[in-house]
């Protein structure tokens, strides 16, 4: 086989492989924690919703959900 | 090894496919086209084999340099229709392996001429009345067929190969034979050729065991052609895949690499003379004798890689195994049901990966990766497997650039 | 568990004012949200086990409808003429189908692709019934709501109508049919007229008639609706409870209603032309003249003159009675349906249309399924409509209504229990919230306090929070004494505990049966079949599929396959072959020919599946393996359906014994014997075992030594089980022999010399 530019890049790249932050393994705790903030601060911000609530519950509770979301979908083994 | 060379022929043919697409406007020939004699076959040997549900043919040739200027195009002729259905190339240099850089590609020809040419350009340019030894090797694809054409479901299957007992070449050849290798010793037929046409004057083929020999023969013009044909016993089923789509998807987010593989198989085998019997093929499970069905399938996958799964376009096939450990990764599938001569079955496989074994970053750069991944993990047979068209697509995490 | 929530009494932030009030709102909406994720979950049993595919046989055609649906776009759809079913008729299947299920899942398969989340759409198709069933739950916490004023009431019907088993029988993941949308839209569409009927307000009305239109276009049980919201009107008006409410919402409901279901081309001009529908146009006639004489009586004061008005009201009503008798009789209006006739006489169906007799979920219902269904909310169901009529407002009439319609209704066929299911698990609700909100009083009640907590309501005083509502109960109770119906209370912490105690345990109770049920009844997808191998692991048998697979791959795309019609849907959905009869069963000759092929012999059948084009013939056949769903099961019905069209050449009595047995062994008739359903369910069976061992394991019975022998098909494919074989239709033979001859001959011959004989001479068509 032809040597090509490609592979050497990847045989010099032999100590990086990819990682990311979050493992397969932790996928599901985290995705869970997430959704679960994301659930209580829904919850706390439908007690009393008022705009100074938007930035302390909903914001956090919004991305909290967004994120959780791709991981619990990650989890179940739908990568995305 | 196996695997990088079935990863060759998938390249090889899909490489050809598209050249299909986008060259042909370039480089058509007029059908009388005749390659330009600058060269000339000293010695040719030709390893024909027939182990496998497909021919492969080994030619070691040396040629020399007969025209005044160094030249370094030389020309494999193809019959009409050949062409098409070789499934890959390879050409090395028999001497020295490291002398790379060999480049071959596609003559078109109108589509009226008889005969097709690959042009195999030579790293570099042979001078005048100089010696090279090339080693060419490819595969051709449904070059095998059943003959009788219809069997009993237990009966032995038989196979007819047609080729030439002269080696197909473009330019004169001095000296040359060609040898078979069976798969079995049980061959009812094999053409005859008189002792005339021989160099040691005996009659042809000559038989050892499983390997027949052609040849040697003398001076032999470009372009001839002595057919003949051998019919020998191959149980097997001759697997054909028409068409293999496979993706290749990277998630980031879920570190995770899925591959996923659409087939479409056909088994070129003998057909059934008469129906399928349920009743004789449960008897025979007991014995396993050899048959020209397709029962199991064998897909070695990378180590590592998990949660395979087997389906077809009607939902889960519940009767496959995977087994994964350290060492190795084996998805063995049963398909739903035996596939017997001329019968098809479409299914999808699929598994995931750690992406950390495809995806590197590249060193000094920020945000740059490369990703090494397989280009052709098919099922691995023992009488091996065809693919005709292979796609493959690697789909890229969203904003990749 | 939903009445101990509300049973807080903590003092403190979260449980007063405003955010009590709050905080309430979102415990309710947790508690739904949980319960419908538990309605899903429990359904999810067939998923977990096999895997996301479609069950039984009316879904596959869903299936396959809604992936034309999804292919090719609304428009071709709704003009689809499907020419591989019932071939050579064809089918025109956008104009007889109820589009509502496959438009909804097409609908949510757009928007998943507009938000960028490629589902494929078979998923969507077996998560259907469960998401819906969620819905249901919230659907039924919202009729409950209406009913009674107990919090706990709503929240209990949902849970019970999630977890029901009388609905999951028809909604578990994977039965994709018309009812896993419907009953959400029954419950819901109910929800709304009780809404309209107590608000009498046109947009109640109007959107009653939106989801009955939903409704239409979703199932053809949307007959009940039609007869039972007309029905509720009639008995209020009977009862002197007409109102401007009930004029309001009826007519805005009959007027859009009518309109809407009439877009859905199936029913088109049904609603004005079967008597299915003349209910509702009659009560709407009457409502009328209702309305009328009441406003004039308003104007009038002369009593004699009101006397003369009622007259004259009846006289028209009467009159337009009549002349919708007339009309029936006539024909310009059709008749009762059959499947209506079969409603009141269960014994109509077996006599005049064999063809819904042999359907099991038709037979009447047996007693223990009652129990089996809905445990203990069967025994709950009598005391809930009780309390209905304790307080008899509008809406508890309907409730009392639909008890008994649906009660009827499920008494006579299997399958109706499902429109039964919903006001079981209301009424239920209303009687459990009855009994834990006088009981799950914490603080004992003292006897001057007593005033206060008026029985009907059962609000636990602290719960409630608000003073001001608790003080207008005690004054209206002050006030209204002698009307009130005797309060109760309970001082002893003793019963207090013991009935909590007892009622918990019928809870887990039910829910452990409606678990064991659903698990173990209810979630087979009858196209894989579970068996249990010696050493306890789950082994699948999943023939249906291989046989389906294997026609699908290795036969002409447009070969025609002729089986008994409960394969028809799963043939055209997996094996995707044209079909000679299926599960629409909309032209009962064409079936009738298919079963007088089945059983008649070879030489009567093979002239039949040559006129229509039959390459292959499909048989299921258990006796290997025992599985009693075969076709020598169903053989009398395909029987009996061609006796109804061919009286002289099949005759039922012929396939019994002397002694009137259904034998398939040496003393099967030869009538049976030489028919090709048995020949092709038997041929080359007795192979399988030594000589004369041959043993037919659903029957129970041995077999006859010497097998049948097929002349005019051959074996082409078997599955592993042998539950499916399939035979090729032999082409005429080249010849011009008759088949029987020519295998004589071929035998003959193998005899001698062991090969075939030379085939010779021109093809010639032999003429029956």
């Amino acid at each position: 086989m032809s040597a090509s530019p490609l592979l050497d890049l990847w045989e010099a790249s032999a100590s990086q492989p990819f990682q990311p932050t979050i493992g397969k393994n932790t996928q599901f705790t985290v995705g869970f924690v997430l959704l679960f903030t994301a659930l209580v601060f829904s919850g706390l911000f439908g007690l009393n919703n008022s705009l100074k609530n938007v930035a302390i519950y909903g914001l956090p509770a919004s991305l909290a959900f967004g994120f959780g979301a791709v991981y619990m979908i990650c989890a179940v083994g739908v990568y995305v | 090894m196996r695997l990088d060379r079935w990863a060759l022929m998938g390249l090889i043919q899909l490489s050809w496919a598209d050249s299909n697409l986008t060259e042909r406007s370039r480089d058509i020939l007029p059908s009388t086209f005749k390659p330009p004699q600058h060269f000339r076959n000293v010695n040719l040997v030709r390893k024909i084999n027939l182990e496998k549900s497909y021919p492969r043919e080994t030619i070691n040739v040396v040629i020399e340099n007969i025209d005044a200027a160094p030249q370094s195009e030389y020309y494999l002729p193809f019959e009409q229709g050949t062409l098409g259905r070789v499934g890959g190339l390879v050409v090395k240099d028999k001497k020295d392996p490291d002398n790379i850089g060999f480049h071959a590609e596609i003559v078109e020809i109108d589509p009226y001429g008889a005969t097709e040419y690959y042009k195999i350009t030579l790293p570099t340019a042979l001078p005048s009345k100089q010696q090279q030894t090339l080693s060419l090797t490819y595969w051709t694809l449904a070059a095998l067929s059943p003959v009788p054409f219809q069997i009993g479901q237990q009966d032995k299957q038989y196979i007819r190969y047609p080729f030439s007992a002269y080696a197909p070449s473009a330019y004169t050849t001095l000296k040359q034979k060609t040898k078979l290798k069976l798969p079995s010793t049980d061959v009812p037929d094999a053409t005859s050729l008189p002792k005339e046409l021989n160099a040691d004057g005996k009659a042809d083929p000559e038989k050892q065991g499983t390997s027949y020999t052609y040849g040697p023969y003398n001076e032999v013009p470009a372009g001839a052609v002595q057919e003949v044909s051998v019919r020998y016993e191959f149980t097997h089923p001759l697997t054909h895949g028409s068409l293999l789509e496979r993706d290749i998807s990277v998630s980031h987010w879920g570190n995770n690499l899925a591959t996923e593989e659409r087939h479409w198989l056909t088994n070129r085998a003998a057909v059934l003379k008469n129906h399928f019997s349920r009743v004789t093929y449960a008897q025979s499970a007991y014995y396993n004798p050899p048959t020209s069905a397709l029962k199991e399938m064998r897909f070695p996958l990378t180590v590592g890689s998990v949660d395979a799964y087997f389906v077809d376009d009607i939902g889960n096939v519940s009767t496959s195994r995977f087994r994964s450990n350290l060492r190795e990764a084996n998805l063995e599938l049963r398909p739903r049901y035996p596939l017997f001569g001329g019968w098809n079955y479409k299914f999808q496989v699929g598994w995931n990966g750690d992406l950390k074994n495809f995806v590197r970053r590249v060193k000094g750069t920020g945000e740059t990766y490369v990703l090494k991944a397989p280009f052709f993990e098919g099922p691995k047979q023992i009488e091996g497997v065809e693919y005709e068209r292979i796609v493959t697509r690697v789909i890229l995490p969203e904003g990749a650039t | 568990m939903a009445a101990a929530t509300t049973e807080k009494t903590t003092t403190g932030f979260f449980f007063e004012g405003e955010t009590g009030r709050n905080t309430r709102g979102l415990l309710r909406l947790i508690i739904l949200c949980t319960i419908a994720a538990a309605a899903i979950a429990s359904r999810l049993f067939s998923v977990i086990r096999f895997e996301s595919i479609i069950h039984e046989f009316d879904p596959w055609f869903n299936f396959r409808a809604t992936k034309y649906l999804v292919q090719h776009g609304f428009y071709p759809f709704w003009n689809w003429f499907d020419d591989r079913t019932w071939h050579p008729l064809g089918r025109v299947t956008g104009g007889t189908l109820y589009p509502g299920l496959m438009v909804t899942s097409g609908v949510i398969w757009k928007l998943l692709r507009f938000l960028t989340l490629p589902v494929d759409i078979r998923d969507i198709c077996v998560f259907m019934a469960p998401a819906f069933s969620g819905l249901t739950a919230f659907a039924s916490y919202l009729f409950t709501s209406e009913m009674s004023d107990s919090p706990s009431a709503g929240l209990l019907a949902a849970i019970f109508m999630g977890i029901a088993p009388g609905y999951i029988s028809r909604s578990v993941a994977g039965s994709y049919d018309n009812e896993a949308i419907a009953i959400f839209l029954l419950v819901f569409t109910f929800y709304l007229w009780i809404k309209a009927v107590k608000e009498g307000s046109i947009m109640w009305g109007a959107l009653t008639a939106l989801f009955y239109g939903y409704m239409v276009s979703a199932w053809g049980g949307y007959v009940f609706i039609t007869n039972l919201l007309p029905l509720h009107a009639f008995v209020l008006i009977c009862m002197g409870r007409f109102s401007p409410r009930l004029y309001v919402s009826y007519t805005t409901w009959y007027a859009l209603g009518t309109l809407a279901s009439m877009q859905i081309p199936f029913v088109g001009f049904l609603p004005i032309r079967s008597s299915d529908h003349m209910a509702a146009l009659g009560v709407f006639g009457l409502i009328q003249l209702v309305g009328f004489a009441e406003y004039v009586r308003a104007q009038m004061p002369s009593k004699q003159f009101q006397t003369l008005l009622r007259a004259m009201v009846l006289v028209v009503f009467a009159l337009a009675f009549g002349f919708l008798v007339l009309l029936t009789v006539s024909g310009t209006i059709a008749p009762w349906s059959g499947r209506f006739y079969s409603l009141w006489d269960t014994g109509y169906a077996k006599i005049h249309i064999p063809i819904i007799a042999s359907v099991s979920e038709h037979q009447p219902t047996a007693w223990p399924a009652f129990f089996f269904d809905l445990n203990m909310l069967i025994w709950l169901f009598p005391a809930g409509v009780y309390m209905c009529f304790r307080s008899l407002k509008d809406e508890q009439v309907f409730v009392v209504i639909y008890a008994v319609l649906a009660s009827y209704f499920a008494g006579v066929m299997v399958r109706l229990m499902l429109t039964l299911t919903p006001v079981v698990c209301v009424a239920a609700a209303m009687a459990l919230s009855q009994i834990l909100d006088t009981f799950l009083v914490a603080s004992t009640p003292d006897e001057g306090d007593a005033n206060k907590k008026p029985q009907a309501n059962g609000t636990p005083a602290g719960a409630n929070g608000s003073v001001d509502i608790k003080q207008q109960f005690a004054n209206l109770a002050d006030g209204l004494r002698s009307t009130k119906a005797p309060l109760v209370g309970i001082y002893s912490y003793l019963s207090k505990s013991m009935i909590t105690g007892a009622i918990t345990a019928y809870l887990l109770l039910f829910v452990l049966h409606c678990t064991w049920v659903t698990s173990n009844a209810y979630s087979s997808p009858s196209v894989v079949l579970a068996s249990r191998l010696p050493d306890g692991s789950q082994h699948i048998i999943d023939d249906y599929r291989e046989a389906y697979y294997w026609l699908r791959q290795n036969t002409a795309p447009n070969a025609k396959v002729m089986s008994w019609w409960d394969y028809g849907y799963q043939i055209g959905g997996m094996a995707d072959r044209p079909t000679l009869v299926d599960n629409n069963t909309w032209n009962n000759t064409h079936i009738a020919t298919v079963g007088k092929a089945m059983s008649s012999r070879e030489e009567v059948s093979y002239p039949i599946m040559r006129q229509h084009e039959v390459d292959y013939v499909l048989v299921v056949f258990g006796a290997l393996l025992g599985y009693s769903g075969d076709d020598i099961n169903k053989f009398l019905w395909m029987v009996r359906i061609a006796e109804g069209i061919w009286p002289d050449e099949v005759k039922e009595r012929d396939y019994f014994t002397s002694r009137g047995e259904y034998r398939v062994d040496d003393e099967a008739t030869p009538t049976m014997r030489n028919s090709l359903m048995y020949k092709m369910s038997y041929y080359k069976y007795n192979d399988l075992f030594p000589a004369g061992q041959a043993q037919d394991r659903v029957r129970g019975s041995r077999l006859p030594a010497a097998g049948p022998e097929l002349s005019t098909l051959e074996e082409a494919f078997t599955s592993e089980n042998w539950i499916i074989r399939i035979y090729k239709v032999k082409d005429l033979d080249n010849l011009g022999r008759s088949h029987q001859e020519a295998v004589a001959f071929e035998k003959g011959n193998k005899r001698k010399k062991g090969g075939a004989g030379k085939r010779r001479g021109p093809r010639v068509l032999r003429v029956d």
